[in-house]
């Protein structure tokens, strides 16, 4: 009798599984199960909503942000590029499959200035599509952010004006149409006074909205051409903005750019040092976090089935007696903890993903139920309740929670956490598989 | 035929630096067919003689034959679950019925280990339930019949894949006086019609007197009982 795999040790595992009530699971069962569930399903909502933040947050910088830029300095100090447009061109020549667009650009910090209300600001001025000479709207690439006001149905305002993030306009009370001033630091020079900055008013002619929150409150676009005009420096551009094709490749281009232009080339990734390096940090957590999950995971899985191993200790001493293999009794038991894993898991990946997909109507009935609950108990004390959010939208800044649900990596930490379950109960099932028939049955009834 | 030949056959305990020996060259002889009990007080070593028979326990020296085979060839080959599926059958003092499965699917289950397809092994495990009158009992769990039925179900268990040898360790040691009376009745009826070679060890007087050839075994050996 060889050692081989045989319906009898799928039969008596299901069997140990289901219990002696023929119920669908043993208790035993059900709370190993509920342990080996749990892990997953919260793992995939953690996962999802952090995984949402972050794309979230690179897709808008990804957005809203040149890939590269590309701008000249002499002596120390920035120059403008004149010749921008033919170094436009040139790019896009080289370049026409990887990158995408390369614009001229000024970006500068300012002062804004709005009746009494004082703010620091960053102004871009970039090259705005021309505005249809019949409707007068213009239609912005998809790079720029979205205008959410004035609504699109209203015909946009193509007379020269500034847009603004919406967070800024609700910070500082901004209406549309209203004009503010700006304030650079780059004017006339003169002998007298030296470098005086430059100052002029500007009409707001549209919220724009990037879904991140710096941006939203700190950014004020223009048109390049209004922006040569405040900064003083005719037809040149202080920078040129490069956008490709594949993010991948950014390293890559941004290399090929240097040995043609030995300029300072900045790279997103360079200029958002600091971010990124904080998301990395946060992946980094949250591959922690995984493996914590699954170590926690991989513990329930241990412990089960040697509760299984142990509650069945006496059977396993019979069955050696009637001739049963050391790998039968491994089979049996590895089989119980592979199943208890694989639908635990599998339930719980599924679960996850409902949670996730879920989660804001979740969070309301939590808010709703909490906010109940206070009320009623305000009512009968006779006391007041301020109604609390949980995530308060001051707080975090955007206007849904954003879930990323990564079904490539849920199918790896699914396929992993059934391989895992298999091998972890292969622990207890091996020691059930040592265990001496002569020693359990000498122990006599238990 | 001689179905089972011991010779010399030795055993001891160790507990720390002492050596308590528990068979001290045992001898003996079944032939198939034969219906034997061993008679003797506790501590005598008769459970530890059926232990090492039915190859659930080792023994240190001496030599042990089943069905014209020795054991240690099972044994250095890591085959001794294949000695206990085919070559013994054994009856515990407890019935030890598992649980977990019904009567008949306590009964397949060595029928099963043995290889035996599920259909034939229902087939047999209910003829053989039939033989020992609960086959009325098949669909019930262990907890769901009696003291009396559940020790059937153990004889039906171990004599389920016709074993070449049966070993019966105390097997009316929890019954009461009338089910010990109606044990003793259909393992003597079996054994009759099946031709079975049982090898009991007993206090029972009753269960003794029922086996063909009686011994008596003192001190880790074995007497003829009629010199006891």
């Amino acid at each position: 009798m060889k050692p081989g795999i045989s319906f009898l040790e799928f039969f008596i595992a299901f069997r140990y599984l289901r219990g002696r009530d023929g119920n669908l699971l043993s208790m035993n069962a059900f709370m190993a199960l509920l342990g080996v569930f749990l892990g997953p399903a919260l793992l995939v909502v953690v996962l999802s909503i952090g995984t949402g933040f972050q794309t979230q947050m690179k897709e808008s910088i990804f957005n809203f942000d040149p890939h590269i830029v590309l701008s000249r300095t002499d002596g120390g100090k920035e120059s403008p590029i004149r010749n921008w447009k033919s170094i436009r061109e040139e790019i896009l020549v080289r370049y026409p499959k990887e990158i995408v667009s390369a614009e001229g650009a000024i970006q500068s910090p300012g002062i804004l200035k709005n009746g009494s209300l004082i703010d620091h600001v960053f102004i871009r001025a970039v090259e705005f599509p021309p505005a249809d000479t019949q409707t007068r709207q213009r239609s912005f690439p998809a790079s720029f952010p979205e205008i959410v006001q004035p609504p699109k149905t209203v015909k946009a305002d193509s007379r020269p004006g500034v847009y603004i993030g919406q967070e800024m306009a609700a910070n500082l009370g901004i209406y549309l149409g209203e004009s503010i001033e700006l304030v650079v630091p780059r004017g006339q020079f003169s002998l007298q006074a030296g470098m005086t900055p430059s100052m002029k008013s500007f009409p707001v002619i549209g919220f724009f909205k990037t879904g991140y929150y710096e941006y939203d409150s700190k950014v004020i676009l223009m048109e390049l051409s209004q922006g040569q005009k405040l900064f003083s420096i005719g037809d040149a551009v202080q920078q040129i903005d490069i956008r490709i094709q594949n993010p991948d490749q950014l390293s890559n281009i941004r290399n090929r750019l240097y040995i043609q232009w030995p300029w300072n080339i900045h790279s997103l990734e360079e200029q958002h040092q600091n971010l990124f390096a904080a998301l990395k940090l946060e992946k980094t957590i949250m591959t922690i976090i995984i493996f914590l999950f699954t170590l926690a995971g991989i513990m329930g899985i241990v412990i089960a089935t040697w509760n299984l191993v142990r509650s069945h200790k006496k059977d396993i001493g019979i069955a050696k007696a009637l001739g049963m293999s050391d790998h039968s009794i491994l089979l049996i038991f590895t089989f119980t903890g592979f199943l208890l894993g694989a639908v635990g898991s599998i339930l719980g990946i599924v679960t996850g993903i409902y949670l996730s997909l879920h989660v804001e109507d979740i969070l309301g009935l939590v808010e709703s139920g909490i906010n109940t609950t206070g009320n009623w108990i305000a009512q009968l004390s006779g006391g007041v309740w301020l109604n609390i959010s949980v995530i308060p939208k001051g707080v975090y800044y955007f206007d849904h929670i954003p879930v990323h649900i990564d079904i490539p990596t849920l199918g790896i930490l699914g396929i992993v956490a059934v391989f895992l379950s298999g091998l972890a109960s292969m622990i207890p099932a091996w020691a059930a598989s040592r265990y001496e028939p002569v020693s359990i049955i000498r122990g006599g009834e238990q | 035929m001689s179905i089972l030949l011991v010779k010399d056959l030795e055993k001891s305990y160790r507990k720390g630096n002492l050596k308590i020996p528990v068979l001290r060259g045992v001898n003996l002889e079944i032939n198939e067919g034969d219906f034997v009990s061993i008679r003797g007080s506790s501590g005598t070593g008769k459970s530890t003689l059926l232990n090492v028979l039915g190859g659930l326990d080792d023994f240190d020296s001496g030599s042990l034959v089943v069905h014209g085979k020795n054991i240690l060839d099972y044994r250095n080959r890591g085959e001794m679950h294949y000695y206990r599926s085919t070559m013994t059958g054994f009856i515990f003092q407890h019935h030890y019925l598992m649980p977990d499965f019904t009567v008949e699917e306590n009964v397949m289950m060595s029928l099963r280990i043995r290889g035996i397809p599920a259909k034939i092994a229902r087939t047999q495990a209910r003829d053989i339930l039939e033989q020992t009158g609960i086959l009325h009992r098949a669909d019930h769990l262990p907890s769901q019949i009696s003291g009396g039925e559940s020790q059937r179900a153990a004889v039906a268990r171990a004599l389920a894949g016709r074993p070449a040898l049966v070993l019966a360790d105390e097997p009316t040691g929890n019954l009461d006086a009338e089910n010990r009376h109606k044990f003793i009745e259909l393992i003597s009826d079996l054994q009759e019609k099946f031709k079975l070679t049982i090898l009991v060890v007993t206090h029972e007087e009753e269960l003794a007197r029922a086996a063909g050839k009686k011994l008596f075994m003192e001190d880790g050996v074995i007497y003829d009982d009629a010199k006891a």
